[in-house]
């Protein structure tokens, strides 16, 4: 009943949790979301595989889980990949117009495109994504497609996104592993952005931030295209960590505190409140200050905000926010982030929902699958693209064939 | 605004308007460069421990702070000598004090006696019910951190006591040297501004207010927007003094620079004159600062003084952005903001104009570790035990404090087999609050 290319599949092996998410794409080309499938991840640390046979069986969980739930066989994924050894930076090529009318032509801009691509990188590295960005003819910014223009010399800006290319393949093993196609792998910010953010917010200019479990990936948007992009190594499991070291308690029992009394900012009404854990049998095991549990916190994620906010700065980017900050990942549910990011960054945060598409609401309106759902929506571009070429082929085809100029 | 007679002081009326103390070897070198440049001696007093550096100043009262506590010895750059010691003097330094109008007192911060001394002699001045306005004197940032922390502390605290704290960053006079300037010529220079001040002060207090506020009123008034705080003074004759006087307040390596007065929180102006001051030339001085500074609440104050003669002197108390009096109860926050205005030492440098505009567009989301600090009980105790002629060491000098370095291991806990998560040197694994140095108590 279905076509295979219309089923689309996210995968997310996070540190938290492996999430797969199933897509539709209709004939019309919009996008529905039909399954999703999920598994507590114990392979992973800071976004990257640590023990593959822990992880490859909670892929396993999560495609199964989402394969029933969506009621489809699902034989290849958009991998989502993250890291600290992720890095983006802008890249430009410059070509000049040889003609003598001097008109650029599709040609041309092809060729700058692949200037622009040629990047000096170490061999081990991989080039994950280059994202084009805006043109520029004789050095007029901001031209977003120069074929018919007139000029001498022709530009264009790349945002390169490059990873170790052994760290990026140990994920892809485990997922080929299990029999399964990778079509692309994907940055798992730029995922979240997709899911999250409108084309009147990527024009006003906006930050995307995914507070992970292991790591927090950060993209921002200005005049529409991809101006910046950053990885930091940082997410719950240090909260986690931070509170187990901090009031001297087991990493479970810390996980736990964090989620049901964790707060980013510290209120006055914590001050000489109390938690007192109890242990299985009901027994008061161990008393824990709040305010203490919130002042570990609230410093981790003020400093994660910190270091996202020094780093755009330095780059020059924090003018461009007009759309504000929006926040997704497991870390966007600690109560008040928001709020402590609003203090950190000076400008409107909020908890972005993934309202761009249709489908499940009850995953759609979870921060934690935005990247999931970005990953589906980034293959539903990739695959309306290999659609229109196909048709294209087709048609030339067709054409060859009735004017009889086989070959 | 009318011409209206000064209103009256509201203490009670003292029998010597003014009175100077320097304390420590700074205080006494600046009291001594401004009796040479024409301050009465009778006004002035200097404290110290080295009886020596007292004998050869000029100052008319003169206190030798003694105890059996130093043995000798200086206060070896433990301010908490030097407190207790003042708390031993405490009587005489209130005695010293008694039916003076306003105190000034000058320090020079981070060694052990004006940091130690100076915020006791605050305090005892306010006992005998006189206004105090504190010059805090700080080092040269090459004087290395411990003594530039050290200066901080006792900063805070004498904004803390004092009336009126004005800093007086050294730094900020290595912008008006040159290369070939001596050290001698480089301390007698920096002598020679401060006291300047101290004297342009004393004038300010003398005079006979005609217009505005009295000098004491506008320190009261400044103070309630910040507490963070700059004065400039400068004197100018002729046809020309007021513009004269203007472009020399504005050059004064105190102030760090005309552009400062536009992020300044309030600013006072002093004018003070012989009775030859014309209404034109305070409107022209009041108007060009008040161009200088748009939206900055200005008040001013205008004065005669009968022998001036010819000179003008005016006077521009400035409340920097930082503090305002409510944030003192926060240590934390208060402290990195009492830090000298960095633009002044490197004036002209775009890259620290940009970076200090910055920290003070939001200063609550940068974190200072605070510094441990004590209560007073605990501080006198401690002192107390380790200058008592102990058990162990009868005969010894004054036991040296060792440091200890934070050999504390911070286990990585779940990331200890993972990759280091390394951003300019620091291990981002380790929590954020054990890097900070936040005490959970």
């Amino acid at each position: 009943m279905f076509d295979p290319s219309s089923i689309i599949v996210g995968l997310e092996i996070g540190t938290s949790k492996v999430c797969a998410v199933v897509g539709e794409m209709s004939q019309d080309g919009s996008l529905n979301i039909i399954g999703l499938g999920q598994s507590r991840s114990r392979g992973v640390r800071k976004g990257e595989i640590a023990d593959a046979p822990a992880a490859e069986e909670d892929v396993r969980h999560a495609i199964v889980e989402a394969e029933q739930m969506a009621d489809v066989e699902i034989r290849s994924v958009y991998l989502g990949v993250t890291g600290g050894h992720i890095r983006g930076f802008n890249n430009r090529g410059v070509h000049h117009i040889a003609s003598a009318d001097r008109e650029i032509s599709e040609a041309d801009v092809q060729d700058v495109i692949k200037n622009a691509k040629t990047i000096n990188l170490p061999a081990q590295n991989h080039v994950v994504h280059a994202i084009r960005q805006h043109f520029l003819v004789d050095g007029q910014d901001g031209i977003g497609n120069p074929v018919g223009m007139l000029g001498s010399r022709v530009e264009v800006d790349v945002h390169v996104v490059h990873g170790n290319l052994n760290r990026l393949q140990n994920a892809i093993r485990i997922v080929k592993g299990l029999q399964l196609e990778v079509e692309d792998i994907v940055f798992n910010g730029l995922a979240s952005s997709l899911a999250l953010l409108t084309n009147e917010q990527k024009e006003l200019g906006a930050l995307v931030i995914d507070f992970g479990g292991g790591t927090t990936e950060y993209v921002l948007y200005a005049n529409g295209i991809i101006k910046h992009t950053g990885i930091l190594a940082l997410g719950g499991d240090h909260v986690s960590n931070d509170l187990a070291y901090g009031l001297k308690i087991s990493l479970g029992r810390a996980e736990r505190l964090k989620v049901e009394y964790g707060n980013a900012l510290v209120s006055e009404e914590d001050k000489g409140q109390t938690v007192t854990i109890a242990s299985e049998s009901g027994m008061p095991v161990k008393i824990v200050n709040t305010e203490h549990l919130r002042r570990i916190m609230s410093l981790r994620l003020e400093e994660v905000f910190m270091l996202i906010g020094q780093d755009l700065e330095h780059a020059g980017m924090l003018d461009y926010l007009r759309a504000g900050v929006f926040l997704c990942g497991g870390g966007a549910r600690i109560p008040q982030v928001a709020k402590l990011a609003e203090q950190v960054f000076e400008m409107p945060v909020t908890i972005g929902k993934a309202n761009t598409i249709s489908g499940l609401k009850s995953a759609l309106e979870q921060p934690e699958f935005a990247t999931g759902i970005g990953l589906v929506k980034y293959g539903s571009f990739q695959q309306r693209n290999k659609l229109e070429k196909r048709k294209a082929g087709l048609k030339d085809k067709l054409g060859q064939l009735f004017r009889g100029d086989r070959r | 605004m009318n011409a209206q007679p000064s209103t009256p002081n509201p203490q009670p009326p003292a029998t010597i308007p003014f009175r100077v103390f320097g304390v420590g070897n700074a205080g006494a070198n600046v009291v001594e460069q401004a009796i040479a440049a024409g301050l009465q001696a009778s006004s002035c007093a200097v404290l110290n421990v080295d009886a020596a550096s007292l004998a050869a100043c000029s100052a008319d009262s003169k206190l030798t702070l003694e105890s059996s506590l130093l043995r000798g010895l200086g206060t070896g750059g433990d301010p908490e000598r030097g407190r207790a010691i003042a708390k031993e003097n405490s009587a005489r330094l209130q005695e010293m004090c008694e039916g003076v109008g306003v105190v000034f007192v000058i320090a020079g911060l981070g060694g052990g006696t004006g940091t130690g001394v100076a915020p006791e002699l605050v305090r005892c001045a306010k006992a005998a019910g006189a206004m105090v306005i504190a010059f805090g004197i700080l080092p040269f940032e090459c004087e290395g951190s411990l003594r530039n922390q050290m200066a901080l502390e006792g900063c805070h605290e004498l904004r803390a006591t004092a009336d009126l704290l004005v800093s007086l960053p050294n730094q900020n006079a290595l912008a008006a040297i040159d290369a070939n300037t001596s050290l001698v010529d480089t301390f007698r220079n920096t002598n020679q501004v401060i006291g300047d001040l101290v004297r342009a002060a004393c004038r300010f207090l003398a005079a006979q207010g005609v217009m505005g506020l009295a000098f004491g009123e506008l320190c009261t008034l400044v103070r309630q927007h910040s507490a963070a705080m700059a004065l400039a003074t400068a004197e100018a004759a002729g046809a020309d003094r007021a513009a004269e006087a203007l472009s020399r307040l504005l050059q004064h390596p105190m102030l760090g620079g005309a552009e400062s007065l536009r992020e300044a929180q309030a600013v006072a102006v002093c004018i003070v004159a012989g009775p030859g001051l014309a209404m034109v030339e305070v409107n022209r001085l009041m108007d060009e600062i008040q161009k200088l500074c748009p939206g900055v609440p200005v008040v001013m104050g205008a004065g005669i003084v009968d022998h001036a003669g010819e000179t003008l002197c005016a006077g521009l108390l400035v409340a920097r952005p930082g503090a305002t009096p409510a944030e003192e109860e926060l240590p934390c926050i208060a402290r990195n903001l009492i830090i000298p205005h960095p633009r002044a030492a490197a004036s002209g440098k775009l890259d620290d104009h940009l970076l200090s505009a910055e920290a003070e567009a939001r200063p609550k989301s940068r974190f200072v570790p605070p510094a441990p600090s004590l209560p007073q009980e605990k501080m006198e105790q401690l002192f107390a035990r380790q200058t008592s002629p102990s058990k162990i060491r009868k005969a010894g000098g004054p036991k040296l404090r060792q440091g200890q370095l934070p050999l504390e291991i911070v286990s990585r806990g779940r990331f200890e087999k993972s990759e280091p998560t390394i951003h300019k040197g620091e291990d981002l694994d380790v929590p954020t609050y054990v890097r900070r140095g936040v005490v959970l108590n």
